[in-house]
């Protein structure tokens, strides 16, 4: 009896507790409901680290710096005397018919005196992010979109598991969801990246998992990158969201990452999969990696279709080009070394034109000759113009 | 003596370049009677010039077509038709807007809005179209050169090289009459067919070459190509640079076609 009673009370504090922020949520609704035409405005505690400036909001923590701003022009709602100023956050519902049309979103500041306003005054944060997220769960148009962002700016209101809800909503557009998932990738909360892995792992579109996957290679603790290295080497994954992970990985540098992706390579049947390995080792334009890619395209064991990639990604990311016009010469298939001459034509050292000329005057394969001399042509050397003519008249 | 005959040498020059201005105005006089439809004619084409469908062929792998669908003017029942040029000229409101040529064939029957002006003399046609070239600065202007070209028996680079240097004809059709220009200079130094078939390897890659250099941005490109029309040993090179330099719209390369053409 006693522990039926005691049950019954915590049930009581339980919806008590639930209470307060739905009803408030309610409060806000019904003042904004009471309002056709125009503007609705109020103000709300917002996170410490965050300032704002013109449309703009900063985060000062320590670990970044960003700036999120809709649009360069100076705005209607608040005017800004710092370039970093601290204070409340200010919400602007804009309305027509009776419906939010737009919301928008700033840190510090005053308002501007303008007309046809309604002005609810200080909120609180709770409050606030309940009713945002209401929009966002049930509301129609833009401002559903719009309503996620001011609610991840409230101070002392934890919005991971309201984003995960959000994220997880089958019955919302997905543009709502994208969104929701791309705040919850910036939570600094840890748990964030348990919900990105759930969405990534059990979620049923394949765009939702998209956006989980690059929301975990996005969190700021690094930890989603042991997730997505997982992920790429899960055979039952599809393959075109292991790709994205593999891109994903490829994006930070680091000798682990680059450690990695040669092994990786190695592990994957799938010549798709390789390709985008391939693609990540030269996103890490270190001299490791250059080296790598020259080494896989020298290697006559792989396909050549892997070989010219590797050749190709070498010549965009910088590989050294004696390492590359060296590789010519002891090059014997046609196709890869046709490839290699395209590879010295964009690349823009003296190293790479003194090969092609070479190629030009001396390379034993007519076509050789015929394919060096056309990118000559496009080239901009100014040696080239004399070095053709001599062919020309000799 | 000789006194008596200057004055009457002179009168039948004077008399000669009338009858010409006449005929180019008559035949001007003709079209610009006309306000609305097709305004057809023809004249003798050049022998190496044969037509088929939208498509001209000036003799070796050289061809104009403009589109792949069927003429709506001629009939063909050969696949290379010779003469003559057949001319449509599209008027709207008193002004010709655009310009068909077909070589060879047969017209299709007329409808009510197409008047036939018959058989011109390539003298006549050439004076008119060059003129058009001259006085039309949109497309028609452009389209007005290469029926020209086709004409037979007829010596049409003067007027084309005055289309090409004046400053008063639209850009684009002073590069279609400089590369008209440069098509005719490449025909005399060694014409299409030359060395058909015994191409050599050296030659194969010194054209390559020259195409190279033709494409280079580095502003000696044009000299470089100039220097190999006028002294290369090989004809087929010379004629490559003739053929790129007529491409590039650079004006230095007028004085070199025209040192060829006056030969």
């Amino acid at each position: 009896m006693q522990i039926i009673r005691a049950v019954a009370a915590g049930s009581l504090i339980f919806l008590a507790s639930l209470a307060p922020g739905d009803s408030e949520a309610q409060s806000i609704a019904r003042r904004v409901a009471s309002v056709r035409d125009g503007k609705v405005r109020m103000t709300y505690p917002a996170r410490p680290d965050l300032c704002g400036w013109g449309n703009g909001i900063s985060t000062r923590s320590s670990h970044n710096n960003t700036t999120r701003s809709w649009n360069a022009e100076q705005n209607d709602d608040v005017a800004f005397d710092d370039e970093c100023s601290v204070g409340p956050a200010r919400l602007v519902l804009t309305l027509s018919e009776g419906r939010v049309e737009r919301i928008r979103a700033y840190v510090g500041g005053r308002w501007r005196s303008a007309s046809n306003v309604t002005d609810l005054g200080q909120v609180s944060a709770r409050e606030v992010v309940d009713y945002l997220f209401d929009i966002a769960n049930s509301g129609s148009g833009k401002a559903a979109q719009e309503a996620i962002f001011p609610a991840t700016i409230a101070g002392d209101v934890n919005v991971i598991q309201p984003l995960y809800d959000l994220a997880r909503n089958e019955s919302r557009r997905s543009d709502v969801r994208d969104q929701a998932v791309f705040w919850l990738s910036q939570q600094p909360d840890e748990r964030a990246v348990d919900l990105l892995e759930n969405i990534l792992k059990t979620g049923r579109s394949e765009d939702i998992r998209d956006k989980a996957i690059f929301g975990l290679s996005q969190h700021r603790s690094g930890r989603g990158f042991a997730i997505l290295r997982q992920y790429a080497e899960d055979n039952r994954a599809p393959e075109d969201l292991r790709a994205k992970a593999i891109f994903w990985l490829g994006q930070r540098k680091g000798t682990d990452r680059f450690d990695y992706l040669r092994g990786l390579y190695t592990r994957l049947d799938s010549d798709d999969l390789k390709d985008k390995v391939i693609f990540a080792m030269s996103q890490q334009k270190d001299d490791a990696s250059m080296r790598w890619l020259i080494d896989l395209a020298s290697n006559s064991r792989e396909p050549v279709e892997m070989r010219k990639k590797a050749l190709f990604w070498a010549g965009q990311g910088g590989g050294n080009i004696e390492m590359l016009t060296s590789m010519y010469d002891r090059m014997r298939e046609d196709e890869l070394k046709e490839h290699m001459i395209f590879v010295f034509s964009q690349r823009r050292e003296r190293a790479a034109v003194d090969k092609l000329m070479q190629i030009a005057r001396n390379d034993p394969d007519r076509d050789m000759r015929r394919k060096a001399m056309f990118w000559l042509g496009q080239s901009r050397d100014p040696r080239v113009s004399a070095f053709l003519s001599d062919i020309i008249t000799r | 003596m000789l006194k008596r005959f200057i004055p009457l040498f002179a009168l039948i020059v004077v008399a000669s370049l009338i009858t010409r201005e006449v005929k180019a105005q008559s035949l001007a006089n003709r079209i610009g009677g006309v306000r609305e439809g097709k305004v057809r004619l023809t004249f003798a084409a050049r022998p190496e010039v044969c037509g088929y469908g939208n498509s001209i062929s000036r003799g070796g792998d050289n061809h104009v077509s403009w589109t792949s669908e069927q003429s709506p003017d001629v009939i063909y029942d050969d696949e290379c038709s010779h003469s003559p040029v057949r001319l449509v000229l599209y008027v709207d409101d008193g002004r010709v807007t655009k310009i068909r040529t077909y070589v060879g064939g047969r017209w299709r029957p007329a409808t009510s809005e197409t008047r036939d002006l018959g058989s011109v003399s390539t003298r006549e046609a050439t004076s008119y179209l060059l003129s058009l070239a001259e006085s039309d600065n949109g497309k028609v202007g452009r389209e007005a050169i290469m029926p020209a070209t086709l004409a037979d028996s007829v010596r049409i680079w003067p007027q084309l090289f005055r289309v090409a240097r004046s400053e008063r004809v639209a850009k684009e059709t002073r590069k279609q009459a400089m590369f008209w220009l440069g098509q005719a200079a490449s025909d005399v130094v060694a014409p299409d067919n030359y060395g058909k078939g015994r191409e050599t390897e050296d030659s194969e890659v010194k054209k390559q070459a020259v195409f190279a250099l033709s494409q280079h941005r580095s502003g000696e490109s044009v000299s470089a190509l100039i220097q190999v029309a006028r002294n290369n040993r090989n004809p087929e090179v010379r004629r490559s640079a003739l053929f790129w330099l007529g491409q590039s719209g650079d004006p230095r390369a007028l004085d070199v076609f025209e040192q060829i053409l006056s030969r």
